[in-house]
């Protein structure tokens, strides 16, 4: 999926779609940009990988493991799909 | 009620998923009327195989089961998970008051999470960079008793028996012991498959165990016809809750039927073929009934293994005859597998279900496609259904599962 044409909004619910793959339902109900994947939507360690893996299928990008270790919101996600060399 | 050397267990609770329907009671009726799950494989992967032939679930497991079930489960514990929802809640326990402790499950399956190994090794060999963190969980033998453990909090033991297409009742024979020893109260058993896939039926292919006639798919699975070449995959699961009978009443329990016995041998012969006299599979037909208190004389019918092979059909038929002489001419022998085809872990546990059903009914369903038997099976075979139980106020009926390996397990069900 080629994410620079796609607003964040856009964006955002594709990876709600993903996270509700990773996550159970109750805990995935309100997630937006700002939503912190372990706070606010109580992602495990191995749905963080699982999501990683979808996001990468996704978008067709690669996120190295010291990106994955930054990544704490959905924004933080969106700006690693979206990076340059996608 | 017989003479037997334990205290009986009560049926509590069905569920059933299976190409015949997705309740116990439309799976019943269809295969009461002499139905067919079998058809003609579309999907372009099938196309190059020379036995395109399968019974395939219909059923929209993605609002069943929501997205994040249905990403964590492979196929088989899908329906495994679903079939157990049904079970549970009819039997009514959540609701009894049972201590968790003492809730066990076990659920088999023949080959396990085979869909998810296959998607992670494609992803493997096509240069994935990340595989599933949880493939090798989803892909487990023990992955759906885990899933149907955590889904009605049983904290008393999750087992998977494997034993290839023997599972489902060697299953429903350890809930069975585990009543007897009183090491639980409740055990939710069963057994699940799901392998309708090109390695799959490719490798069953090889051992030239399928059938092939793909001009008539309602036909091509044949159990004791003389024109028989084989069988048919299937998928699904079968779920059934059991509880000691005095457990069950003492709460009003709705009670189904009753599972009397349970007879397991080994042939110790061969990885695949069966001992050709079925010497073990006979044994494990008379330990059944002696665990049941039953002579072979009380027995209504066989819901026979017979899965349309050549041999094993013939081996079953032998041990058949070994355990009932001269009463083989009184004794019923109905094969579900003609139109329900192989669910293989699932086979024991979906048909054990129709047999619990045919029990209440009074029927004995028709062995579908046996037509022309084989004259070297000397068996009575009903080609329609036979409503001759409805007069009787017990009945007994037989269920033979067999396994590659030699593995022989043999159920005695009763009415109420």
């Amino acid at each position: 999926m080629e994410t620079s044409a796609m607003t964040d909004d856009q964006i955002v619910a594709e990876i709600a779609g993903l996270i509700r793959k990773c996550v159970p339902d109750a805990q995935a109900a309100a997630i937006n940009i700002d939503s912190n994947l372990v706070d606010d939507i109580g992602i495990d360690s191995l749905g963080a990988y699982e999501l990683i893996m979808e996001a990468e299928d996704l978008f067709g990008v690669e996120i190295t493991d010291s990106e994955v270790e930054s990544i704490k919101t959905v924004a933080d996600l969106i700006a690693i799909v979206r990076k340059p060399n996608a | 009620m017989p003479e037997s050397s334990s205290a009986p267990v009560a049926v509590t609770g069905l569920g059933c998923i299976c190409p015949l329907g997705n309740t116990p009671e439309s799976a019943y009726s269809a295969y009461a009327r002499g139905e067919t799950g079998i058809h003609l494989l579309t999907q372009p992967w099938a196309e190059s195989l020379r036995s395109r032939l399968g019974g395939l679930v219909s059923l929209d497991v993605v609002s069943e089961l929501g997205d994040y079930m249905l990403s964590r489960l492979d196929r088989y514990s899908q329906l495994a998970l679903l079939a157990s929802r049904q079970a549970w809640q009819a039997s009514g326990l959540s609701a009894s008051g049972l201590a968790l402790d003492r809730l066990a499950v076990v659920m088999a399956t023949g080959i396990g999470g085979v869909n998810t190994m296959l998607d992670q090794h494609h992803r493997l060999i096509s240069g994935a960079k990340r595989l599933h963190p949880l493939g090798i969980a989803m892909a487990m033998p023990n992955a759906a008793t885990a899933q149907i453990s955590m889904e009605i909090g049983a904290c008393g033991g999750a087992h998977a028996p494997v034993s290839a297409c023997a599972g489902g009742a060697e299953a429903i024979a350890w809930g069975l012991m585990l009543l007897e020893a009183r090491k639980v109260d409740a055990v939710l058993v069963g057994g699940a498959e799901s392998v309708i896939h090109a390695l799959a039926i490719r490798g069953f292919s090889e051992m030239r165990a399928l059938s092939s006639r793909l001009d008539d798919p309602a036909s091509a699975c044949r159990p004791f016809a003389a024109d028989r070449e084989g069988f048919v995959l299937s998928e699904g699961a079968g779920a059934i809750v059991l509880e000691r009978l005095e457990d069950a009443r003492a709460r009003h329990a709705d009670v189904q039927a009753l599972l009397l016995g349970a007879g397991m041998t080994s042939d110790a012969h061969h990885l695949a073929t069966p001992h050709p006299e079925g010497m073990h599979a006979a044994r494990a037909i008379t330990l059944a009934l002696q665990d049941a208190g039953l002579v072979p004389q009380d027995v209504d019918f066989v819901s026979a293994h017979a899965t349309g092979t050549r041999i094993g059909d013939l081996a079953e038929a032998r041990a058949i005859e070994t355990v009932f002489g001269a009463y083989s001419d009184h004794l019923w022998v109905t094969a579900p597998k003609g139109g329900l085809g192989h669910l293989l872990g699932g086979a024991g546990a979906v048909e054990s279900i129709l047999t619990i059903k045919a029990l209440q009914a009074g029927v004995v369903p028709a062995s579908v496609n046996a037509i022309p038997i084989d004259p070297e099976i000397r068996l009575n075979i009903p080609t329609s259904s036979e409503p001759h139980l409805a007069h009787r106020s017990e009945r007994y009926a037989i269920k033979n599962t067999f396994g590659f390996g030699g593995h022989n397990v043999s159920l005695v069900w009763a009415s109420v």
